[in-house]
């Protein structure tokens, strides 16, 4: 078991040992491929797409800073990565300003009352994630299933951290009506 | 071949491509480099902006808009349609241009995008202003005077007209039109103190008032700026 911080290893990387990226590669194989599953669907597309997170994760190491944290760095590479295969296959819109973001907005942190309800989130986002519009989508899967901060959330995305909120108060809404259409039709 | 890349992982598969040198990391000064050459885009683009905002705001003062904007809906319109519009399109494509290479950079990203995009404009418009203010353009206009300092004027505009005085009668002045013709301008009242010699001959002038045949009661005026040429009559002469 390697007890050196993700930090510690990257300078080892950045210094030349490449073998240490493999340890790095260990390390995250399993949270890249577990986020990107909940927007690709296809086992090859996300190997591949996997594949490419890490071979640019190790072309840009050097531009990483060892101040801050590696993690929201590689979840960054990886939000960059899928969002371009999903512009390539589902022809997922440009957008050059999202409205959630050009405004000041108060910051509306999720109110994690009780167990209970986040572990219904977590359900939901099994059950009913794929209708959900990836600008909702990412923020829960990265908030819920990544258990990310909002700061975390708003690195990787590069949104203000109220907009973090915003999106996860908008995306659990919409979910929670996404899901009870469901239970209707299962109902039916 | 895709039975091989399944059984072999990931992390074996990158670590094979390295050591084969199919990918390499790339050094330090690569994204020192792209830093620099996004900064220096970014300085280019914000020079872009002030130079064309002084131009706005010189073109403005030289066509008669800011006048026009002060006198009623039609004024605005006027104003608005005198508007060198190429440019405004030029500054705002040059704003997000900067917007998109800066909004990878936590000073940004991290609050909303309206402070960077409010502090781009009124940076701009305060350089925009100094500038206008050093008469640079007043001094390069002198140079070159083609399209871009040409810009739109007021010919085309309904109660908008633009000329230079032709001659000052007692209650009346006639002014040459940018068309040559020759208008005979009436002021209502004599709140406009013609005969304090407010104007003299060769003056530019704009000015809107309704217009029936070659006469026009001025209803609002301003001089303008003459130029480089100064408030010559040569032209008049002729």
């Amino acid at each position: 078991m390697d007890t050196r911080t993700d930090e510690e290893i990257v300078k080892m990387v950045q210094s030349g040992d490449s073998e240490s990226f493999g340890v790095l590669i260990e390390k995250y194989e399993g949270k890249i491929k577990r986020y990107a599953r909940k927007f690709i669907s296809s086992i090859e597309d996300i190997q591949d797409v996997v594949q490419e997170i890490f071979i640019k994760t190790y072309s840009n190491i050097q531009s990483f800073d060892l101040d801050k944290r590696f993690s929201p760095w590689v979840y960054r590479i990886a939000h960059n990565e899928i969002i371009n295969t999903l512009r390539k296959r589902e022809k997922l819109p440009m957008l050059f300003f999202d409205p959630d973001t050009v405004f000041p907005h108060p910051i509306s942190h999720e109110k994690t009352d009780s167990l209970a309800k986040d572990e219904e989130t977590k359900k939901s986002l099994d059950k009913c994630f794929e209708k959900l519009s990836p600008k909702y989508r990412e923020p829960l899967v990265l908030y819920y299933l990544e258990e990310m901060d909002y700061k975390a959330i708003s690195d990787v995305l590069q949104i203000p951290v109220p907009t973090v909120g915003i999106r996860l108060k908008r995306g659990k809404e919409i979910l929670k009506s996404l899901c009870d259409n469901i239970d209707i039709d299962y109902e039916k | 071949m895709k039975n091989e890349k399944q059984k072999n992982s990931i992390k074996e598969q990158i670590l094979d491509k390295i050591k084969k040198g199919e990918f390499k990391m790339h050094p330090k000064f690569y994204f020192f480099l792209k830093a620099i050459v996004v900064t220096i885009i970014v300085i280019i683009l914000i020079v872009i902006i002030v130079f064309l905002i002084s131009f706005i705001v010189f073109s403005s003062e030289n066509n008669g808009a800011q006048f026009l904007i002060g006198s009623g809906f039609k004024g605005i319109l006027s104003a608005i349609y005198l508007l060198p519009w190429i440019f405004v399109l030029i500054v705002l494509i040059a704003i997000i241009l900067i917007e998109k290479l800066i909004k990878r950079y936590k000073f940004t990203y991290k609050r909303p995008l309206i402070y960077s995009l409010l502090f781009i404009v009124i940076f701009g418009a305060v350089c925009g202003l100094i500038i206008h203010k050093t008469f640079l353009h007043q001094g390069v206009s002198c140079l070159i005077n083609d399209f871009f300092y040409g810009g739109p004027r007021s010919t085309n505009l309904p109660d908008t007209h633009e000329g230079r005085i032709y001659k000052i009668n007692e209650n009346e002045i006639e002014i040459m039109d940018l068309n040559g013709q020759i208008l005979d301008a009436i002021f209502p009242s004599e709140s406009f103190k013609l005969k304090d010699r407010e104007f003299e001959r060769g003056d530019k002038i704009i000015f809107t008032g309704l217009r029936k045949d070659s006469v026009i009661n001025i209803s609002s005026y301003r001089k303008l700026n003459c130029g480089c040429g100064g408030c010559v009559l040569d032209e008049l002469e002729k």
